[in-house]
């Protein structure tokens, strides 16, 4: 559990438009060990998708420009590497699934070419052997008749038999890390519970480090070790998943814990965080959540506080100076 | 896949019948007789209602029109009334001509324009797009007889590499191929661009990304099949279109093609002709249609076949 794969340091990246900058992510860090899973739990806006495309180098130069910071994967600074070298990480030793499994996979080829292609490139397959792994792929992900399958277009499968082919083809070369951007989001909850189920179960076979995305908590709590929340561009709270359940800290976290519905005891008004969150340039001193919290003080409004350490956790409130 | 091409031959059909008629009306509805220039106007009204008799001018229109179809079905589009030869063979001799302009036309304007609206999309916003695009909108804008005059002017006048006019060899073609191309090659470049600007910011795109895959065959395989997929269907209509283009061209650079015919005989109200050059054309048209709706199939596995 201990070996770190990818270590992210106060990572910032911006987009520059013609008349402002955004600080989508700013000074974000956080680290992933071997087989463990990491999420990021936020709500839109927040910068979880921005960090995820970040490490894999794709996101659009410009409008955006990772400014600072390093992204060591296995001790080696992605953000150093080369086009060609990223490319051979991509895909290879660093996968990545999307929210959208309807339009995330190319209408125009089948099934087969599209898992197919990832192990010609990376693995020097030849066609034949990679359509055996396919197939070998698709049966890994519990999709009926991968034989069939294999030779029908995307059109032809259910969003949640189109993400199984997203998990297939992500994880067909075995990456390190699996970087998973709200993979449930768009699915029924039945299929959501499935595809969690299954990713889960196929990390411990692999092996594979996995940073789920997501602004579901529920999803949080289902499959992560450690949870990092952002908002804002800035990680508020950052610790293990028992302890951020039973013990937030930071007020935006158990603002969003609150919000949660229960099923047991008597039924309440839902609590809703006031307000919505602001551009990540709107905030230029203090906490990123002074706007919106009920327990601001003075010195939230001029400075930002630091990370705390709070037995396990890592908070950015001044409450706990 | 057979079956679904067959398909849409049968729905062709009505819009086939539907263009009939009108090519019909309208020349029956236009206002002259064409027997007055047979004729002259020293001539007894015997004479005159016998010849209107022989061409079957004198019976009820819808008469005249199951005639005409049921020869349409042998191809017999009746005689020239000018030429007094078999109007069918008229267009034989000036077909292969106009379609040989029109294909040279149409393939020059394809490997212009795909390329072109690729490389503006790929680099959009850049020099590169600015001028592929300004380019476009000229080509756009210019009539193609301004042109195909630019063109003659520049290539064949001052220039002399290529003749000024007439039909025979390559060197003939060349200029009005270009003047047809580049101006057609402006509308579909265009719409090169925008297909594959909408394609590369798909999701599916970034997925092809995310595996690692060269930038090439990001765009030359994932993307651009799927935006080829508009572009066939806009080319399937522009090859009927550039066909029936060439009429105009076909007049500045003097070549013997249908488009010529067709202007010849409308001025002479020479209705068999006209009626036979038009049908021929407007199936070109409705055939490039045909062809776009199979290729289309072809490309995009989502158009079910049954």
């Amino acid at each position: 559990m201990d070996q770190e794969i990818l270590k992210v340091n106060n990572l910032k990246t911006y987009f520059f438009t013609e008349d402002e900058e955004i600080p989508a992510v700013d000074g974000v860090s956080f680290s992933i060990s071997k087989g463990e899973t990491l999420g990021i739990v936020g709500e839109s806006g927040s910068g979880k998708s921005v960090t995820a495309l970040s490490i894999m180098r794709l996101l659009p130069v410009p409008p955006a420009k990772i400014v600072d910071g390093q992204i060591l994967f296995r001790d080696e600074d992605l953000l150093k590497k080369s086009e060609d070298e990223m490319r051979n990480i991509r895909g290879n030793r660093i996968s990545m699934i999307f929210q959208e499994p309807m339009t995330s996979l190319n209408p125009v080829f089948t099934i087969g070419r599209q898992i197919s292609e990832t192990l010609i490139l990376h693995q020097g397959m030849n066609n034949k052997e990679a359509i055996e792994k396919s197939i070998e792929m698709l049966k890994l992900v519990k999709i009926p008749l991968p034989e069939k399958r294999v030779r029908e277009y995307p059109h032809q499968l259910s969003g949640g038999m189109r993400q199984r082919v997203m998990i297939a083809m992500a994880l067909a070369c075995r990456p390190e890390i699996l970087i998973a951007d709200e993979p449930t989001t768009a699915l029924d909850v039945t299929i959501q519970a499935q595809i969690l189920e299954l990713i889960k179960e196929l990390q411990e076979q692999l092996g594979t480090a996995v940073m789920m995305i997501t602004h579901d908590l529920g999803v949080i709590a289902e499959v992560s070790d450690n949870v990092m929340v952002m908002y804002c561009g800035r990680a508020l709270e950052y610790s293990d998943v028992e302890t951020l359940f039973n013990n937030p800290k930071h007020p935006y976290t158990i603002g969003l814990l609150k919000s949660v519905p229960k099923l047991k005891g008597r039924r309440e008004k839902l609590h809703a965080i006031k307000g919505i969150v602001p551009m990540p340039n709107e905030i230029t001193s203090g906490c990123r959540f002074k706007t919106r919290c009920e327990q601001k003080t003075l010195i939230c409004e001029n400075k930002e506080p630091p990370f705390i350490k709070l037995g396990k956790s890592l908070v950015r409130c001044w409450k706990y100076q | 896949m057979l079956k679904y091409a067959i398909k849409r031959i049968i729905l062709a059909i009505p819009v086939i019948i539907s263009m009939t008629i009108i090519v019909f009306l309208i020349l029956h509805l236009a206002p002259g007789e064409p027997i007055d220039l047979i004729v002259g106007p020293n001539v007894t009204p015997e004479v005159y209602e016998s010849i209107r008799h022989k061409y079957g001018l004198d019976q009820p229109l819808i008469v005249q029109y199951f005639k005409f179809l049921g020869n349409l079905f042998r191809l017999d589009f009746g005689d020239s009334i000018l030429q007094q030869r078999p109007v069918s063979r008229l267009i034989l001799e000036r077909l292969p001509v106009t379609l040989k302009l029109g294909i040279a036309g149409f393939i020059l304007s394809v490997i212009i324009a795909i390329p072109l609206g690729i490389l503006a999309a790929v680099n959009r916003n850049t020099i590169i797009d600015y001028t592929c695009m300004t380019g476009a909108m000229l080509g756009m804008s210019l009539p193609t007889f301004w042109f195909g005059l630019l063109l003659l002017y520049f290539f064949a006048y001052r220039m002399r590499i290529f003749p000024i006019s007439g039909y025979g060899t390559w060197k003939h073609l060349v200029l009005p191929a270009f003047a047809l191309g580049l101006t057609d090659a402006a509308v579909t470049a265009r719409m090169m661009r925008s297909s594959m600007l909408e394609v590369l910011g798909q999701d599916y795109v970034r997925t092809a990304r995310s595996k690692g895959l060269a930038e090439k065959v990001v765009i030359y395989q994932h993307a651009l099949k799927n935006a080829l997929i508009p572009i066939v269907t806009l080319l399937g209509m522009r090859l009927g279109w550039i066909i029936g283009g060439s009429v105009v061209l076909e007049t500045i650079f003097s070549i013997p093609g249908l488009g010529r015919l067709m202007i010849d005989s409308i001025h002479s109200r020479d209705y068999p002709v006209v009626q036979g050059s038009m049908i021929v054309l407007t199936s070109a048209i409705i055939l490039g249609n045909i062809i776009a709706d199979i290729l289309y199939a072809v490309i995009d596995p989502r158009i079910k076949f049954d």
